[in-house]
């Protein structure tokens, strides 16, 4: 079996570790066997529908944001909004996750339009340090399926049920996002940190396999049960009945970095 | 007034001796900056000459290096060698070094200076020389966009038109700074292309114009006892400090020197006796043990300092990962580094402390195929328990490396009762 993963603007969009989260994945799948193909998808590439299982779409710098934002309406959005749409797995973080909403408007009041497919808007207070989001978070997540589908496809002897619904990471952003459409999209609730905004109450969106949220950290390592389940979502999208549950592996290390994190 | 002041901020140093606080290296410094902040012009205009670096990386090696250079040539210089390197770190200096009457006796002085500092003080300085080691990513939940970091630059350029710039034409964020300045006041350096292909330079190479002809260091090679040796102009120079990323540091020192008309001889010597600043590759000596200090504080620097370890065989190293204020408290940078260069040195052990151990552990767990593990790891986040481990898996003699992030590095050092 086998796992294509898509990486786009790996050049641009790669703050904070976030290629983290695309060597964990490589590296999890390795584990059990699926041959994993990584593909970097850069600015001019025009991006074809259907050769995808996983996206993976980290942050990026203010300024590359709003440079790669055109392209990615050019070149990227029809075939990432047919792919979406018929829920092929993505995990967007940061400015990945707000170019996945309506649009984001820097703290130099730039416009980077977004594909649209959340519905949210992000908008950055002002260009200065002490307006951004840094931090520890971590949060709890509140998003029924995801919930359910943790349950059902990752597994780990040591852990307690309590840990599989919570996530940890370290936020940076300027954006403040809002969401403008159905509140049960919410991916989790904030428990320490401040995530969308600064209401401090919700992060991250989940619409049909796409996950967004503000957790750099890098996010999987220290979250193995989300990674397992972005796999998981993808070998059964690919090979529907054949694939049936992935093999266990010791996460103790990584559970360990969790708890001490939340 | 003036005397008053001098006399009571330098006392402070003193004071806080008595208390036995080595934390206070800064503290004159910042007292001054926010009560005296008119002391700063009154030192800075007594030194005539001024040679001031920054850049990410490298800038205390520079520094060390072209102080050595210059002892050796006997030329009495200010030099901010507690590492401080922001306004008030200067400020110490001036404070510690001069008279109660607020008299310097050095007329020439080498800062290393911290790249957002650098055009709130240019002015004062009029330095003579400014040179630019690079701009990697660094402290980056500071919001050290590089670009940001790089208009902090070109801002002190422009307010300092007389300064000569001595420049890192390898990496494309710093040549660029030398673009629209005077040929005959810019200096570029560079190092051969096999050597110059390990660096990950930010920005785009194609976007810059030609520039003159840079001095180029040649024949460099990291010899077994971890010596760096390099060739420029047909000379040859060995730095009793291990990394190619300290040939960059070598060669502009040695451009700076001979700016300054120091005689080739004074390098040479400067080179023979040079010994490493804290945590440049300088060796500790515990009980049995040797400890070779690497700090690592960014992405670009723990890469090369891996890959410099792949000359060794079977290392043992120890990797000690805090997230304290001084080291960025997101160490999210860790999965940024090649850390995959790890598994291909095939190290002795691997042993990881610090206050984010897990973090450093579980990127070491990533490295490489998680069903067919090959590194051995020891973790032990308390840096005291985990000296007492090495000293009981380590033979007698060996060295142990150690890459640890700043505060991790001053712990240690205490740990092992060094001074600071």
């Amino acid at each position: 079996m086998d796992l294509r993963i898509t990486h786009l603007y790996p050049e641009e969009m790669n703050l904070y570790g976030d290629l983290g989260n695309v060597i964990v994945l490589r590296r999890r799948a390795e584990a059990r066997d699926i041959k994993v193909k990584i593909k970097s998808v850069k600015v001019g590439d025009k991006l074809k529908p259907n050769e995808t299982d996983i996206y993976f779409f980290g942050g990026g710098q203010d300024r590359q944001q709003a440079d790669i934002a055109p392209d990615l309406i050019e070149k990227k959005k029809d075939a990432l909004l047919k792919d979406l749409r018929t829920g092929t797995v993505a995990l967007c973080i940061c400015g990945g996750y707000q170019l996945l909403g309506k649009y984001y408007l820097t703290g130099e009041s730039r416009k980077a339009e977004g594909v649209g497919f959340f519905p949210i808007e992000t908008v950055a207070p002002g260009p200065n340090v002490q307006q951004r989001c840094i931090g520890n978070i971590s949060t709890r997540i509140i998003h029924e399926k995801t919930k359910e589908e943790i349950g059902k496809y990752y597994t780990y002897g040591g852990v307690k049920g309590k840990n599989l619904f919570t996530l940890v990471g370290f936020e940076n952003h300027a954006g403040r996002t809002r969401i403008v459409g159905k509140d049960e999209m919410k991916l989790a609730k904030v428990i320490k940190g401040i995530g969308d905004n600064e209401d401090r109450i919700s992060d991250g969106l989940r619409y049909k396999n796409a996950f967004g949220t503000y957790l750099h950290g890098s996010f999987l390592p220290k979250n193995p049960h989300i990674a397992d389940l972005l796999i998981s979502l993808a070998m059964k999208n690919k090979y529907g009945r054949k694939f049936g549950q992935l093999e266990t592996l010791d996460d103790s290390l990584e559970w360990q970095a969790h708890e001490n994190a939340l | 007034m003036l005397v008053f002041k001098v006399l009571l901020l330098k006392n402070i140093v003193w004071v806080l001796r008595l208390f036995r606080r080595k934390s206070g290296t800064a503290l004159p410094g910042l007292l001054a900056e926010k009560y005296a902040p008119e002391l700063f012009e009154h030192f800075a205009r007594q030194i005539n000459r001024v040679i001031l670096i920054t850049g990410t990386n490298g800038k205390t090696t520079t520094r060390n290096l072209l102080s050595s250079i210059l002892n050796k040539a006997g030329i009495e210089h200010l030099s901010n060698k507690e590492g401080s390197n922001m306004k008030r770190g200067l400020l110490s200096t001036f404070l510690k070094n001069s008279s109660i009457s607020g008299k310097l006796k050095q007329k020439t002085a080498i800062f290393e200076v911290e790249e957002a500092t650098l055009p709130r003080i240019i002015e004062y300085l009029r330095p003579e020389i400014l040179i630019v080691t690079n701009l990697f990513r660094d402290q980056l939940d500071a919001y050290g966009e590089v670009n940001t970091t790089q208009g902090y630059i070109k801002e002190a350029i422009a307010q300092s038109p007389q300064s000569r710039l001595i420049l890192n034409a390898d990496d494309p964020l710093v040549r660029e700074l030398g673009i629209d300045k005077k040929e005959e006041m810019v200096s570029y350096y560079s190092i051969e292309s096999s050597a110059r292909k390990k660096f990950n330079y930010e920005g785009d190479e194609s976007k810059i114009g030609q520039i003159a002809q840079a001095i180029v260091a040649k024949d460099i090679e990291i010899t077994k006892d971890l010596h760096t040796r390099f060739q420029i102009n047909l000379i040859n120079y060995e730095l009793k400090i291990p990394g190619i990323f300290h040939v960059y540091n070598a060669v502009a020192a040695i451009i700076a020197a001979k700016q300054m008309n120091v005689s080739q001889k004074a390098v040479q010597d400067a080179f023979k006796s040079f010994k490493p600043a804290f945590g440049r590759g300088e060796e500790l000596k515990f009980g049995d043990l040797n400890f070779k200090i690497l700090l690592i504080k960014n992405p670009a620097g723990f890469s090369l300092t891996l890959d410099m370890l792949s000359n060794v065989e079977n290392p043992s190293i120890l990797l000690i990962l805090n997230d304290r204020i001084a080291d960025g408290r997101d160490v999210s940078w860790i999965w940024d580094a090649e850390v995959e260069k790890l598994a291909k040195i095939k190290p002795g052990n691997v042993f990881i402390s610090g206050t984010r151990a897990d973090d450093m552990a579980l990127r070491v767990r990533y490295c490489e195929n998680l069903e067919k593990k090959k590194i051995r790891t020891v973790i032990e986040k308390d840096l005291k328990k985990m000296v007492e481990i090495i000293q009981n898996e380590i033979e007698k003699g060996e060295t142990v490396f150690v890459l640890p992030t700043y505060t991790s590095m001053n712990e240690f050092r205490k740990v092992l009762g060094k001074k600071f």
